[in-house]
């Protein structure tokens, strides 16, 4: 049926996983306590310090937080700010002000992607895939979705993956339905 | 799920059920307005519908042959391919149904197909293609789905529901060109007002017609994903050969974020996508639909087993 859609601010997509999670994890799927944000280098002066900017933007008039920020560039010269926090929805939070800051002080142009880590080993999917070392939901911020990723080795598992943007895709989460513009990501740190 | 005495049993989807009776409701209240609209206007329809009853009739009973000749599919015997004929076999076997002819399409696009008006005058055919690019589960599910449609009669339920769409589309050519040199049991002059209106009013319900068609051909589709299912008792393969028929993985590509990010343009999403807009016009429900019901119904026959 036809119906026009609003189309959501940045904030609304990142965070409507805050509203599938219980789903989720309703279907023994996990999201760990782990995010990154890819970022590609530029020669503005805020890459010259990354780490303390990084820093100062997320501790930003905040005394009580937990949130563990690191960051290391890769073998492909593209710097990986990668963020640990127990408190699930501080976490989303914490990503969207990084990919908001840099998108802001830098250019939107500079986040390449935000990955979050998926823990199956619970879940039904692997009595038909058997076990999955890795399992990551990326998130676009051109396109504002989360779309899955499967790395096996140097290939990908796109059966598992669009098993799990089934799943995803019930429950309001914010997906990219275009299967073309699901780009994997090598080398991912965690 | 086969029961006893080597017959297989399909749970309903009661969803499913609704809509194509809901569907066909629709499809009834709309010709049964069509014909009082006609009956109105004292238009005389019997030598048409005596017309496409005969066209329909004809089609319904030499539909393999008609798809054979147009397809170019050949009937093969069982030596040309044993593998295939052992699976249709015991697939039939166990839908109690006699063994379909096969045929085989010289064709590199991965497709398949059943046709005959009954079990007994069934045909199901596959491509070169399909052969060579699915597992042997995921083509025996595929040729699950296709002895499904013969198993649901789908060939005499859309002979019926063409019946009206060729019907009205027959009308329409009339009224076009009754238009053009006369009116219908009289002449131009005095039929020439009401002419238009009915010619519309036909367009209109052919229009309509047609979605409705559609609509029913993909419930269609649901419903031998379903029976195919049960008959094999394999729905995850047949969602994998789907998604491999239909291209889904391909699609997915290869390459790393970070090389493309550069080169991506940045489009705006349409407040209507033109998925929605096709979706409507077309025979097969979309990929991804069928994929998630049967991957659904995977979990439904799972739990079926499990509880005895």
């Amino acid at each position: 049926m036809f119906f026009l859609r609003k189309k959501k601010s940045h904030w609304e997509a990142i965070s409507s996983i805050l509203q599938s999670r219980n789903y989720l994890e309703e279907n023994s799927i996990r999201l760990s306590s782990r995010s990154g944000v890819l970022i590609s280098p530029s020669d503005h002066s805020f890459f010259q310090d990354l780490t303390t900017n990084v820093d100062k933007i997320v501790k930003d008039g905040r005394t009580d937080s937990n949130t563990v920020i690191e960051v290391l560039k890769d073998d492909q010269e593209t710097f990986w700010v990668l963020i640990k926090d127990e408190d699930f929805p501080e976490l989303i939070s914490t990503t969207y002000t990084v990919i908001n800051a840099v998108s802001n002080i830098v250019k939107p142009d500079n986040i390449i992607g935000s990955v979050f880590k998926l823990d199956l080993s619970q879940s039904k999917l692997i009595d038909v895939y058997g076990k999955v070392e890795n399992c990551y939901l990326i998130f676009n911020s051109d396109f504002l979705g989360y779309y899955p990723f499967v790395p096996s080795g140097e290939e990908r598992l796109n059966s598992l993956e669009l098993d799990i943007y089934d799943i995803l895709s019930s429950k309001g989460l914010e997906v990219l339905s275009d299967f073309n513009k699901w780009y994997g990501i090598s080398s991912i740190p965690f | 799920m086969v029961g006893e005495n080597n017959t297989f049993k399909v749970s309903r989807d009661k969803g499913l059920v609704t809509r194509m009776y809901f569907t066909w409701f629709l499809l009834g209240l709309l010709y049964a307005f069509f014909g009082l609209i006609l009956n109105a206007f004292g238009i005389q329809i019997s030598f048409i519908v005596v017309i496409v009853l005969g066209m329909g009739i004809f089609q319904y009973y030499m539909s393999d042959k008609m798809i054979l000749w147009s397809t170019k599919a050949k009937v093969i015997s069982r030596d040309k391919d044993p593998q295939l004929f052992e699976i249709v076999d015991r697939l039939a076997k166990r839908a109690n149904i006699p063994s379909p002819k096969i045929a085989v399409m010289e064709s590199s696009v991965p497709n398949a197909f059943a046709t005959g008006r009954n079990p007994k005058n069934s045909l199901v055919a596959v491509t070169t293609g399909i052969r060579e690019r699915l597992s042997s589960s995921e083509l025996e599910a595929v040729l699950a789905h296709e002895l499904g449609h013969v198993i649901n009669g789908d060939m005499k339920v859309l002979a019926i529901a063409n019946f009206f769409v060729t019907f009205t589309s027959f009308l329409m050519q009339m009224f076009f060109w009754n238009m053009l040199f006369g009116g219908i049991g009289g002449n131009r002059r005095q039929n020439g007002g009401y002419i238009i209106v009915i010619y519309f009013i036909t367009m209109l319900v052919y229009f309509i017609g047609q979605l409705l068609v559609l609509a029913l051909t993909r419930y269609r589709e649901y419903g031998a994903d379903r029976t195919g299912s049960y008959l094999c008792g394999k729905p995850n393969d047949l969602a994998s050969a789907l998604e491999k028929i239909s291209g889904t993985i391909s699609r997915i590509p290869s390459q790393d974020l970070r090389k493309v990010k550069t080169a991506s343009a940045f489009m705006i999403i349409p407040a209507l996508s033109g998925d929605d807009v096709a979706k409507l016009f077309s025979t097969h429900p979309p990929v991804q639909d069928r994929v998630r019901k049967l991957r659904k119904l995977r979990q439904e026959m799972n739990n079926i087993s499990s509880n005895g």
